[in-house]
C-alpha cells in the first residue's frame, strides 16, 4: 500500500516505556519510522509497526508525536536563510508552531534537538534550532559560555582567538 | 499490547540520553551546525570559540546564503582561518584588497600590469577552492591578472559572476561549474565560443556576457546565439558587446520556451543596433518580426533597448543639415496594440541637439475595441507614446521633399508626419 494514504496507526515507544499512537501518515515524517518499517523509495509499505525509540524519554517523544500529528494537518513553511528578523516569531508566522514552543525549558528545548536529528525529523529539527539560534542572536560568546555553563577559554586560548579573529573584533 | 519481538529498537549509536535531562547542553558537533547554520558566517566565526564542540559544529556548518566581502586584509585573514574553521561557505565575494596588497598573479599574466602593480604583499586568490560548497561566487574588480583555472571547479555553484578587466578566462572552463544557473560577466578577459555554454544546457537560467575590448580591439567571445535555442530553463540571454552571430529570424515559437529578457548584439541580423543596408529591408524585417511575436505571444521580448538602425553605407541614406534622420526603427505596445515608429537618435556622444525625435506609430495590430477593458488601458498607454512622437522638422521635410522620397502632410499640430515606409528606392 502507497504509505502516505496509510489510514493504520501506529504506536511510538520512548526509553521510559510509554507509547504514543499515531496514525503512520503522520509518523512517517521520521525518517527513522520508515526505514523501520522498511518503507521503499516509491512509498510502499506492508503493514506499519509500532517503533521504539530508546533514546528519546517520555516527555520529549510527547512533544515529538504532537509535532508529528499537527504537521500532517498544516506542514510548516520552508524557514528561509538568511533569516528575515532576529525573533523566532518573526521567522515563524504559523501560530501553532509559535505556540508549540512556547514556556519550554532549555533542557527540553535541547532533546527536541537531540530527538529530531535521531529520528531524522528535518522541520522539526529546523524548527527547534531556529529558536536556540534565536536565543543566541546578537550574544557574545563569553555570554553564551555563562548561558551553557561552559568553563572559559584559558588567556592563550583567548589569545589565539582573538588573533585568529581580528575582523569580527574590528566592529 | 506490542508484538515486542518484532519491534523495531531505536537507541542511538552513543548513550548520553540519560544525561539529556541535565541543564547542561549535551547537544552533539552535528545538532549545533544545525543551530548555526541559521546564524551569519560573523556571528557564527564569533560563536566557534565557545568550546571545542562549537568548533567542530562550525566546521560543519552550511553557512546560510550571505555576502562575505573580501576587501580588506582583515577579511582576507578572516577567509584564511575559515579554509579550516567554517570552509562550508556558500557565498563569498572576492574584491580588490587596498593599497599595498594585490592577489597573486595567474599564468600568463599580462606583463605591463605585473610591472604596474608590483606591491610587497601578495596574497593567495587560490585558497578559494577549498570552498567547496560555493553557490555564489562574485569576482569583482579584485585586481587579479591571469589565468586561475582553480576558480573554475565548484560543483554546487548556482551564481557566477565576473567583472574584472585582467583576469584571463574561456568559456570551456565553465564545465567545472556542472550545477551553475547564473553567468554574469562583464570581463576584458574573457574569451570562447558561446556554444561552451552547451555543457549547462540543463541548468542555466540567467546569461549576461558583457565583453569589455582587447586591446587589439576584438570582440572575444564569439559563436551563433542560437547554439543556446534549445536551452530548456533560459529565462535571461543578454550578449550585448560580444563578435556573438545569428539571425533573430530564426527563432521559432519552440525556441528558447522560457525566455522573459533578450539583448543580441548588433552582428546578429536583427540584434539591437544592427544595421541595415535598405528602408525596405527594415520594414520587411519588422513585419517578419511580429509574425515571429504572434507566434511566440511575448511582445515585451523585443521592446525597450531594441532599436535598428539604417547604415549610413545604404544608398537610402541621405545627409542634411538635419542631424536626426529618422532612420532607426523600435517596436511600441500600447495596452494589447503593437506598432512600430520610426525616430531619429540625439547625437550620444556630443549630446548636442534636440532629443531623440519620432514619427507617428504605425500599427500593426487592430485599435481595441471601445467596449473592452484593455481600452482604457490602451488609450492611457497610447498617451505616454505620442508624448514623444510628431517628428517633423521642417528642414528634414524640405530637404526629402526636394528628393521626392517622401510624402507627407501636415498634422493636426501643424507639423509634418513622415512615413519612411513610403522610402522604397
Amino acid at each position: 500500500m502507497n504509505a502516505d494514504e496509510c489510514m493504520e496507526t501506529i504506536k511510538l515507544t520512548s526509553r521510559g516505556g510509554d507509547s504514543f499512537e499515531l496514525p503512520y501518515a503522520a509518523a512517517r515524517l521520521a525518517h527513522v519510522v520508515r526505514d523501520a518499517n522498511d518503507e521503499n523509495d516509491d512509498g510502499d509499505i506492508d503493514s506499519p509497526e509500532d517503533v521504539e525509540i530508546l533514546k528519546v524519554n517520555s516527555p520529549c517523544l510527547e512533544k515529538v508525536v504532537e509535532f508529528l500529528k499537527h504537521y500532517h494537518e498544516e506542514a510548516l513553511t520552508e524557514i528561509k536563510t538568511p533569516l528575515e528578523d532576529n525573533t523566532f516569531e518573526g521567522n515563524v508566522k504559523q501560530e501553532w508552531y509559535q505556540n508549540f514552543l512556547k514556556g519550554i525549558d532549555q533542557p527540553m528545548l535541547f532533546d527536541l534537538v537531540t530527538a529530531a536529528n535521531f529520528m531524522a525529523i528535518q522541520p522539526l529539527l529546523d524548527l527547534t534550532c531556529l529558536k536556540v539560534s534565536c536565543q543566541l542572536m546578537g550574544k557574545s560568546a563569553e555570554e553564551i559560555r555563562q548561558i551553557l555553563n561552559i568553563p572559559k577559554l584559558t588567556p592563550e586560548e583567548e589569545e589565539t582567538a582573538r588573533r585568529d579573529h581580528r575582523w569580527i573584533f574590528d566592529d | 499490547m506490542m508484538p515486542h519481538s518484532k519491534k523495531p529498537r531505536l537507541t542511538g549509536s552513543n548513550d548520553d540520553a540519560e544525561a539529556s535531562s541535565d541543564a547542561r547542553p549535551f547537544l552533539s558537533a552535528d545538532e549545533f551546525a544545525c543551530i548555526l547554520g541559521f546564524l551569519p558566517p560573523k556571528q557564527i566565526m564569533c560563536l566557534r570559540r565557545v568550546c571545542k564542540t562549537w568548533r567542530e559544529a562550525a566546521k560543519k556548518t552550511i553557512v546560510p546564503i550571505v555576502d562575505f566581502n573580501v576587501d580588506s586584509i582583515d577579511t582576507y585573514n578572516a577567509l584564511t582561518v575559515m579554509v579550516t574553521a567554517m570552509p562550508n561557505l556558500q557565498q563569498i565575494k572576492i574584491s580588490h584588497l587596498g593599497f599595498m596588497h594585490k592577489y597573486n598573479d595567474g599564468e600568463d599574466p599580462y606583463e605591463e600590469e605585473r610591472v604596474l602593480l608590483t606591491t610587497p604583499s601578495i596574497h593567495d586568490i587560490e585558497i578559494l577552492s577549498n570552498f567547496s560548497k560555493l553557490r555564489i561566487l562574485e569576482i569583482s574588480r579584485p585586481g587579479m591578472n591571469g589565468r586561475y583555472p582553480s576558480l573554475f571547479q565548484f560543483s554546487l555553484l548556482r551564481k557566477l559572476t565576473i567583472s574584472s578587466m585582467r583576469m584571463k578566462w574561456d568559456l570551456e572552463l565553465l564545465s567545472g561549474l556542472p550545477l551553475l544557473e547564473e553567468l554574469h560577466v562583464y570581463s576584458g578577459g574573457v574569451t570562447g565560443n558561446i556554444n561552451s555554454l552547451r555543457a549547462l544546457k540543463g541548468t542555466l537560467t540567467k546569461v549576461t556576457i558583457i565583453c569589455i575590448r582587447n586591446g587589439s580591439g576584438n570582440l572575444p567571445v564569439r559563436g551563433d546565439f542560437m547554439d543556446l535555442a534549445d536551452f530548456p530553463r533560459l529565462k535571461v540571454l543578454c550578449l550585448d558587446d560580444t563578435a556573438v552571430t545569428g539571425n533573430l529570424l530564426d527563432i521559432d515559437e519552440h525556441h528558447f520556451p522560457l525566455l522573459e529578457q533578450l539583448r543580441l548584439p548588433h552582428r546578429v541580423y536583427g540584434g539591437g543596433g544592427h544595421e541595415f543596408y535598405r528602408i525596405a529591408e527594415m520594414t520587411d524585417f519588422i513585419h517578419k518580426l511580429y509574425h515571429l511575436i504572434q507566434k511566440r505571444r511575448n511582445p515585451k521580448l523585443f521592446l525597450h533597448h531594441w532599436t535598428w538602425n539604417l547604415s549610413e553605407f545604404s544608398p537610402d541614406w541621405y545627409v542634411s543639415f538635419c542631424p536626426q534622420l529618422p532612420f532607426s526603427i523600435e517596436l511600441v505596445k500600447a495596452g494589447p496594440r503593437l506598432g512600430y515608429r520610426w525616430f531619429g537618435i540625439r547625437d550620444i556622444f556630443t549630446e548636442e541637439g534636440p532629443p531623440d525625435q519620432y514619427c507617428e506609430i504605425n500599427w500593426l495590430d487592430r485599435e481595441p475595441a471601445r467596449e473592452s477593458s484593455d481600452y482604457e488601458i490602451y488609450l492611457q498607454e497610447l498617451e505616454n507614446i505620442q508624448r514623444d512622437a510628431g517628428f517633423s522638422t521642417e528642414d528634414i521635410f524640405y530637404h526629402l521633399h526636394r528628393m521626392s522620397i517622401v510624402s507627407g502632410a501636415r498634422n493636426c499640430s501643424g507639423k509634418y508626419s513622415i512615413d519612411l515606409d513610403k522610402l522604397i528606392l
